[in-house]
């Protein structure tokens, strides 16, 4: 598991402070995010089973936290976009190479994974852009996960990793 | 029924139907064109096979021969067929290979190829000296539609446990664990991997080919995110060797296709079918505990057939030049149809003794005389010559050779295999027993850096590689299989008197008298 900090973070996050929209000032821009290579486990994100996965999808609470998660991916868009996803990748590394994630995060589809009834949180994920593969059949996207805290409103445990599936 | 009927459009997934519609007519265009079959025509296809063929093909399902349920679908109870191809009459324990075919209900090319395989295979016997003898030494296993129920709706799932699953991620090998957002947590939930994995469990199989289609690629474990870091597995050598040689004999039908594991070309996948087949008897630490097995070390490959999963009937190709890359009426079907073969042909050396009748029964003390031979079933010939002794088991027991040939460049034990010969004289009187003899493929033991690190695992490589292995599996004491390892191969001993006298032949004529021919 990697971190990302450095330079590259502050100019980054300068950046953040010159583009963010004024509607999103109260995201914690410089809140961590955790890297993770291509489809391993974000470490403190659980998933339940599929079955049980899918009633989790219209809770109002868990709505609400994929709405701020998605606000504060797209505040923090350009840190993402620095991350350098050739190293996050663990396939398809070379048509990876020189590929730059779009100026604008796009549509960043949602889905709840899990809730912690001990802690209340909620593990959440979002899917973003598509990334290169040799073949049409393998799908890649940049993926975010995070957990979201009801009773305080914040979104942690922001990992950015790589997941996708094969249609062999 | 051959093609496709009108009477049973019924069952064809709209969506094929208007692909078809789109792109070309269900109807053959040439008399000898292939063409899709629905559920229906599928099985009257492997009835048809089995009561014209009695003794070479049988047909059963997995339901009958191991309980299975049936899969559902309407008023319809569907079920996994499968056929298996052997000259019955030459026993039931003879080097095994596997083909699977719509494991994705909506790649329904892999059907035809099954389909076509197996014909060519029956039709042929009898008259294609090669494919008799495949069908000689051989079985030849398939279940051509696995997800009959995915087939019939025209989509990639199956009716699983866990409500509509990925087939090829239902598999024993690498199961998700944990963190598991994309893949189904259960093994064997659906009833076709479940029919795949019943079968394996009563057999030895050596090669495992499992068809697909949406791309045209031959892939190889491993495949699954285990290996992520080093995707080398111990049969890297073999594998490799036989993805080749399929993609060669394939043929140039719309581009060689690209040969790799699965994980360098695709991506890594919780429990596949290929190297479940590969590993999961053998590192059994990372396959499902609930359901063990001693039949899966299978030198094992997805083959994706064609870009489209059901591409156009024009370009499915016909049944003229058929085992000729590149030939007449290539297309999807023949092409894949020798990637087939090839395995079929790889999974045990045999020699043939290509002047065996003209050999003389009786020759003078230090007469020659010469013997000629191809080696098949291999990739290179490390070694050939002949052995003769006065055992009856000259290939054990012996007390002269011929000098040792070797060929390990080109294919000398493929399509057009390497002709051997050599002049034996055997200088004192006696009895004696000669038999081409031949070491193959000892290249197949190079690794590199393999994960884990160990000799190669499949049977393939051990069976050609590792003299008194025997591996035994009598699940189904009907029909016990086993796998036997032997550094040199050859064929039953002639029987030869030296002596005074003329050269005598086998069939009474003397040496140079030819008369009698003319």
């Amino acid at each position: 598991m990697n971190t990302h900090h450095g330079s590259r973070q502050t100019l980054a996050l300068l950046l953040g402070l010159l583009v963010a929209p004024a509607a999103l000032a109260a995201v914690p821009f410089d809140a961590e995010i955790t890297l993770v290579p291509e489809m391993e486990d974000p470490a403190g994100i659980v998933a339940e089973p599929r079955r049980e996965r899918e009633a989790l999808q219209d809770n109002t609470e868990a709505r609400r936290g994929l709405d701020l998660l998605r606000q504060q991916v797209t505040g923090l868009w350009p840190r993402i976009r620095e991350i350098d996803l050739v190293e996050l990748s663990r396939y398809q590394v070379e048509q990876t190479r020189g590929f730059e994630l779009p100026a604008a995060p796009g549509e960043l589809t949602g889905r709840v994974l899990a809730n912690d009834e001990e802690s209340g949180l909620w593990h959440l994920e979002l899917r973003g852009p598509r990334l290169p593969a040799r073949f049409d059949i393998v799908y890649r996207f940049l993926h975010v996960f995070a957990t979201f805290d009801p009773a305080t409103g914040e979104i942690d445990r922001l990992t950015v990793t790589i997941r996708g599936w094969v249609e062999e | 029924m051959r093609h496709l009927e009108s009477t049973s459009f019924r069952l064809l997934p709209a969506a094929a139907l208007l692909l078809a519609l789109m792109f070309g007519s269900v109807h053959p265009a040439r008399a000898t064109a292939f063409a899709y079959h629905d559920y229906d025509g599928m099985v009257a296809e492997l009835q048809a096979f089995a009561a014209t063929y009695p003794g070479l093909a049988e047909h059963f399902t997995a339901q009958d021969a191991y309980g299975l349920p049936t899969v559902p679908d309407g008023a319809l109870d569907l079920e996994q067929h499968i056929l298996r191809i052997t000259n019955e009459s030459l026993g039931l324990d003879k080097p095994e290979v596997l083909m699977v075919g719509v494991q994705h209900g909506d790649e329904i090319v892999s059907l035809e190829v099954c389909l076509e395989l197996a014909r060519l295979l029956l039709e042929s016997y009898g008259t294609d000296p090669w494919l008799t003898e495949l069908v000689d030494r051989r079985e030849i296993y398939m279940i051509p539609l696995a997800n009959p129920h995915g087939f019939n709706h025209g989509v990639r799932s199956s009716p699983g446990d866990e409500g509509s699953e990925d087939m090829n991620r239902d598999h024993i090998y690498d199961r998700c664990t944990g963190f598991c957002a994309f893949d189904d947590e259960d093994s064997l939930s659906t009833v076709g991997a479940r029919a795949i994995h019943e079968l394996a469990r009563r057999h030895l199989f050596r090669v495992m080919l499992d068809y697909h289609g949406g791309i045209e690629i031959i892939i190889y474990p491993w495949g699954t995110p285990l290996h992520t870091a080093n995707t080398e597995s111990p049969d890297e050598a073999g594998a490799d060797a036989l993805g080749l040689r399929m993609q060669s004999f394939g043929g140039p039908y719309n581009g060689l296709s690209p040969v790799g594991t699965s994980n360098d070309l695709l991506g890594a996948v919780h429990g596949p079918m290929d190297d479940t087949a590969y590993a999961s008897s053998w590192d059994v630490a990372n396959a499902d505990p609930l359901w063990p097995t001693d039949g899966w070390r299978a030198v094992a490959y997805t083959i994706e057939i064609s870009n489209q999963k059901m591409p156009p009937v024009a370009t499915l190709g016909g049944d003229a030049d058929l085992l000729t890359p590149g030939g007449l009426e290539d297309g999807y079907v023949p092409k894949n149809v020798r990637v087939g073969l090839a395995a079929i042909d790889i999974v045990e050396p045999y020699i043939l003794w290509t002047n065996r009748a003209s050999i003389p029964a009786q020759v003078g003390e230090g007469e020659p005389f010469t013997v000629e031979w191809e080696v098949r079933g291999c990739f290179e010939v490390d070694d050939t010559h002949v052995r003769w002794g006065t055992d009856p088991d000259p290939l054990t027991t012996f007390s002269g050779q011929t000098t040792s040939q070797q060929q390990t460049t080109g294919t000398p034990c493929f399509e057009t295999p390497t002709l051997f010969s050599a002049e034996v004289s055997i200088p004192t009187a006696g009895t004696y027993y000669l038999t081409p003899a031949a070491q193959v493929d000892s290249s197949l033991l190079d690794q590199g850096n393999p994960t884990p690190n160990l000799l190669p695992q499949s049977w393939l490589v051990r069976s050609r590689t590792e003299d008194g292995l025997l591996e035994t599996n009598s699940v189904d004491p009907t029909e016990v299989n086993n796998v036997r390892g032997q550094m040199f191969w050859g064929v039953e001993a002639l029987e030869i008197q030296v002596g005074e006298g003329s050269l005598i032949f086998a069939d009474g004529f003397e040496s140079g008298n030819t008369s009698a021919w003319n």
